[in-house]
């Protein structure tokens, strides 16, 4: 008895498992489950009849039973899952992307060219010990003149080519040196200051001119400052900003508002100091003009010109980012083209 | 100014230059502070060319328009073939042997034209690249060569183996706008003095006094007033060799008595001025102020209005010339004058600058006289002109100067220099020798020794004014290349980034966080800057604007950001965005008042283009509204209020006034007016805010952080219907007054205005969010729900929807 019950719960298991291999779909799988272990299942059907067997071999057909049913179960169920698992992947695989399509993407800003150099410029004078200070556009002809000792009538006033407002004694900044002013009129000594911002001249636009343009100004004024400290100062600009192995040249100039005044010429980043367009042939740019604090603007403020010495120094900051980045005309940079602009993203 | 080699070498003895090619003394001043900017060949290369004479000419056997002549330059006759049309016999002539390379590398070889043999060529001008020297028909007579030049070569009869050094002299170096002022600062570099030109002055005849006289009235403008008689003149051509002198500078030859005046002022910077004595009637100069309403016809040709600080030079009946600046047409010397009033006189440079400036007459006389002019050279300076005039004109120099001299005081200035105050400057001591000699060298006076210099200035270094001014001489002869380089002192604290640059650098990250390129757009705007027509009045108007149609400040960075956002979309873009941090003017209460400002301007695609979407959704107001929002939120953790606003130029429906939470007025935000944007060339829709910065700094203090909800929140939405004209904000801040204990938060979800609400109202959908420290039940959040609800039907009679 026992023996043909074995039998005959084999062959359903073989039956069922080759009916699982063949199974297409979860459906199918489903109508094996019932149709086997369901309340009318034929595995089920064989369960009730262990009632009917003598006491004596109940359990042991029981036990045939149980294990057939275990076997089956698991067969389902890994058959579910293998199912389950190709209509993902089908899934998946419908949903593949050309990944090499453009991106979409929200379109973040860019700074501007004159931003960039100008936080990098300052970022360099902060290191050294400057702070940031700035001022007005609109200024007086004391702030913009008399205080840095061009006097009416001076040539390098006449030079100067200012705007003025129509109907008022006040004119658009034509250098950022009245911060200088500014700022020594505000504090006591020492000061040390880098101050960036706008200016005006009354130049005709063309590729290295414009009516408004931007310049850095520094000013570090203290007992027991000289010329060489501003030696220092600004070579080492030179070579925390271009590299250091660019060389400089410190020449004699001349500005009102400094005495002794220098220009700093720095070797030409295009031709290394050989000569070429950029630095017409002599291997070295003009990059800003410098000197000690004349005197008369120290006092100018009310300050002791005896005690206190210091040096100022200036520069354009067009100038610089056309060498830093080959811009060969002024005007791009306020034409505002975003073709101009977004070259500049992550610079 | 371009300054010739050759002249400079003239102030020096021969030889002094021997060590010292052109390129090396322009390397030299540029360290002594006169920038060479460009050093250069004056003319262009070629050899081979001599001069000779023709001594004979007649026709070419075999062709009409060829001349056969005979050439001598010193070793005998030679068969010259030449073209020109211009051969004269017995006239001088650039002669190009055989063997000879002209410019343009052509060499001259021994030839037969026409089947007659030609030895080398007569030279035209423009042939030896001297087109400036010569005119440009046929050959060139080289004018004033003499028999003994016969076969010497041109180049060293006219000197053109020369080098022109370009000088950038600073404003306050009047006095080194000649070669003597550079000869003097290069007796520091050559080791040597210079010596001045030699002046022959021959005097014959009646004296000048006798004939002329000379008044100051404007000692102010005209402190100096010199002037000598150069009588039976004929005036003509200049010499070649003054020519090239001249032209090698940039000059134009014109006449000799205008050459000798020109030669004189670029070799010692005194500008001089001619005059035909016969024009000058009375033979009296009368130096004073123009007139009020008093008119003038220059040289040019041109009638001028003068007014009262125009120095004029008259005679006994009128003006003649305006001093220091431009002569009269009526005075003027011309082919047919025999005598010549020669001026030389010293202007105040204060004086001539403002002449320049209102009669908009520079020139190199003017520029001089502006910058400053040596005091004391104009007798030096007209003796040398008077001298050289009658040399080449063939005329003489009646006795004696006439003149006025109205100077107050002409001692030197003193100045102490103190050893001390020197390294104190330089940051390295000079040794007291080294500083006399410098000094000495530029020409000032050195007494003292140890500790202090008492130095005293020369007349023509007026510049030179103080200790400072004086350290800066010895300074740049010592060369600012020996100066050691110091570290800079360091700070005791290194300086924190400042809150203000720390605040706009956070601004300008949140503009492009939102998509907004940086911009930099002019400060300058036209009367049309907020639409035709609009009210100018609070507009800041330039005196002296670069072109006239934009003499204002801009009063808004967004309408100067607009006409860059118009440039671009004309160019295709279909998505721009730019802001800007700067400046903008107004006049408020009769007062300029500058602001800082962030401007922002948008126009076209809300995101950069994507296949995804072929057909991109158009940025609108709430896009703006909400980058606005963004900014602030970002930079200052503020949340603004929008008020409606009423501008002109913006759109009077889609536009909003921005203020602080405070009620502080904050900027604007809004559509530009159609017609607006179309005068500024865009027909697109075009957004801009702009916000004032002055308020603003710091991020809002907004104290510590609250604790929130763990409970499940609970939410009911509802929908009111309310009267058109009640703006979304007042019925928000109506919910948040009800003061439900509970609510956390209000959303709107929805806005409906059409057939399912009556007429003249809108339906606005609200999304209530519950929270609290507890299990919130439905019925305490429908309790609350209801209170709301009646509070508001019963004050502003609104219904459910």
């Amino acid at each position: 008895m026992t023996e043909s019950l074995r039998e005959r719960l084999e062959q359903l298991r073989r039956e069922v498992e080759r009916e699982l291999e063949t199974a297409n779909g979860p459906a199918r799988v489903e109508e094996i489950r019932v149709r086997t272990l369901g309340k009318k299942g034929a595995l089920t059907a064989e369960a009730k009849a262990i009632g009917a067997l003598p006491p004596a071999e109940r359990p042991e057909a029981g036990e045939l039973v149980n294990a057939i049913k275990d076997a089956l179960e698991a067969a389902i169920a890994a058959r579910e899952a293998d199912l389950a698992g190709s209509e993902l992947s089908r899934r998946l695989e419908a949903e593949a992307l050309d990944v090499t399509l453009p991106a979409r993407r929200r379109g973040q800003g860019t700074r501007h060219p004159l931003s960039i150099v100008t936080a990098d410029l300052l970022d360099v004078f902060r290191r050294m010990g400057f702070s940031v200070a700035s001022g007005p556009e609109v200024e007086t002809p004391w702030h913009n003149f008399e205080a840095l000792n061009i006097p009416a009538g001076h040539p390098a006033r006449e030079e100067m080519d200012t705007i003025y407002l129509a109907g008022r004694d006040l004119l658009l900044r034509t250098h950022t040196s009245p911060v200088q002013i500014r700022v020594m009129e505000s504090r006591e000594p020492p000061v040390r200051v880098v101050c960036p911002g706008r200016v005006f001249r009354s130049d005709t636009p063309d590729a290295s001119h414009s009516p408004y343009f931007h310049q850095i100004e520094g000013l570090w004024v203290e007992e027991g400052i000289s010329l060489a400290h501003l030696k220092w100062a600004l070579v080492e600009f030179v070579h925390q900003f271009f590299g250091p192995d660019v060389d400089t040249r410190f020449r004699p100039s001349y500005f009102p508002f400094t005495e002794p005044s220098g220009e700093l010429d720095m070797q030409c980043l295009l031709c290394r100091g050989g000569g070429c367009r950029t630095c017409k042939g002599t291997g070295w740019l003009e990059l800003l003009g410098c000197g000690m604090v004349h005197p008369a603007v120290l006092e100018a403020v009310g300050w002791d010109s005896e005690r206190y010495t210091g040096f100022a120094w200036g520069m354009g900051v067009e100038r610089v980012a056309m060498l830093k980045y080959g811009v060969p005309d002024i005007r791009m940079f306020f034409e505002n083209d975003v073709r101009f602009l977004r070259q500049f993203e992550g610079r | 100014m371009k300054v010739s080699y050759r002249w400079l070498a003239t102030f020096f003895p021969a030889g002094a230059f021997d060590d010292l090619p052109a390129e090396e003394l322009g390397r030299r001043l540029t360290a002594q502070g006169l920038a060479v900017d460009d050093v250069r060949p004056a003319f262009p290369t070629f050899e081979g060319v001599v001069l000779g004479r023709v001594i004979e000419a007649g026709p070419h056997p075999n062709a009409d328009r060829l001349t056969l002549c005979s050439v001598e330059a010193g070793d005998g006759a030679r068969q010259v073939v030449c073209g020109a049309p211009n051969v004269e016999v017995g006239a001088i002539y650039g002669y190009a042997t055989v063997g000879s390379r002209l410019p343009g590398d052509r060499q001259i070889r021994r030839a037969k034209i026409r089947g007659v043999e030609s030895l080398g060529m007569l030279c035209s001008a423009p042939e030896l690249g001297l087109d400036a020297l010569g005119g440009a028909e046929g050959i060139w007579p080289i004018a004033g060569a003499r028999e003994s030049d016969l076969g010497r070569d041109l180049r060293d009869v006219l000197g053109l183996d020369d080098a022109i050094l370009e000088i950038d002299v600073t404003s306050n170096r009047g006095d080194a706008l000649s070669h003597l002022g550079i000869a003097r600062e290069l007796q520091w570099i050559v080791g040597s003095d210079l010596s001045l030109p030699v002046v022959e002055l021959e005097e014959r005849g009646e004296p000048a006094s006798a004939r002329a006289d000379v008044e100051i009235e404007d000692a102010e403008g005209c402190p100096r007033y010199f002037g000598r008689i150069i009588e039976r003149i004929v005036v003509g051509t200049s010499p070649a060799w003054l020519q090239t002198r001249l032209v090698a500078v940039g000059q134009r030859p014109v006449s000799d008595v205008v050459d000798v005046t020109n030669h004189a002022m670029l070799e010692l910077g005194q500008p001089l001025h001619p005059f035909d004595f016969e024009r000058i009637a009375g033979g009296r100069i009368v130096v004073r102020r123009a007139k009020e309403g008093e008119r003038f016809v220059t040289l040019d040709g041109r009638e001028r209005a003068l007014e009262p600080d125009i120095t004029m030079i008259c005679d006994s009946e009128k003006p003649v010339a305006v001093g220091g600046v431009m002569g009269g047409l009526d005075s003027e010397v011309g082919p047919g004058t025999t005598t010549v009033f020669l001026e030389s006189a010293h202007f105040d440079p204060t004086r001539i600058s403002r002449a320049v400036r209102r009669l908009g007459l520079p020139s190199e006389a003017s520029t001089r006289f502006a910058r400053g002019v040596d005091p004391e050279l104009p007798e030096l300076a007209l003796d040398r002109a008077a001298a050289m005039i009658a040399a080449l004109t063939g005329g003489t120099v009646a006795p004696g100067r006439v003149g006025d001299d109205r100077r107050a005081g002409s001692g030197r200035s003193r100045i102490e220099l103190r050893s001390t105050r020197y390294e104190a400057l330089i940051g390295v001591p000079v040794a007291p020798a080294e500083a006399r000699a410098a000094l000495e060298a530029l020409g000032f006076g050195v007494e003292g020794g140890e500790g202090t210099l008492t130095v005293s200035v020369p007349s023509w270094r007026f510049d030179v004014c103080r200790e400072a001014d004086v350290i800066e001489e010895v300074a740049r002869l010592e060369g600012y290349e020996i100066v050691p380089a110091i570290p800079l002192p360091t700070p005791p604290v290194a300086p924190a980034i400042e809150a203000r640059p720390r605040f706009l650098e956070r601004l300008s990250e949140a503009a492009r966080a939102s998509g907004f390129d940086e911009a930099c757009t002019p400060s300058f705007v036209g009367q049309d800057a907020l639409g035709k027509g609009s009210p100018i009045d609070n507009l800041v108007e330039i005196r002296n604007p670069i072109s006239k149609a934009d003499r204002f400040l801009r009063p808004f960075i967004a309408t100067t950001l607009a006409r860059a956002i118009g440039h671009n979309r004309k160019r295709g873009a279909e998505r721009v965005k730019l802001f800007e941090i700067g400046h903008a003017f107004a006049v408020q209460g009769g007062e300029v008042v500058e602001t800082e400002r962030i401007g922002l301007a948008a126009s076209g695609a809300r995101f950069p283009a994507h296949w995804s979407r072929p057909d991109p959704e158009e940025y609108d107001f709430w896009d703006l509204k909400g980058d606005v929002e963004d900014v602030l939120a970002i930079v200052a953790g503020l949340s603004p209020r929008f008020l409606t606003g009423v501008r002109p130029w913006l759109h009077p429906g889609r536009q909003a006034e921005v203020e602080g939470p405070g009620g502080e007025a904050m900027g604007v935000c809004g559509e530009v007016h159609p017609a607006v944007a179309r005068e500024w060339g865009i027909d697109e829709r075009l957004f801009v805010a702009e916000l004032d910065l002055s308020g603003l700094g710091t991020p809002a203090d907004r104290g510590r952080v609250a604790e929130w909800s763990r409970e499940p929140a609970v939410e009911r939405d509802l929908a009111l219907v309310v009267p058109t004209g009640d703006a979304a904000a007042g019925i928000l801040a109506a919910v948040q007054e009800a003061g439900l204990e509970d609510l956390a938060r209000v959303r709107v979800f929805d806005r409906y205005a059409g057939p399912q609400v009556p007429a003249g109202h809108y339906s606005l959908g609200l999304r209530l969010t519950f929270e609290a420290d507890r299990t919130l039940t439905d019925e305490e959040v429908d309790e609350q729900v209801k209170r709301l609800l009646d509070r508001l039907r019963e004050e502003r009679n609104y219904e459910i929807r």
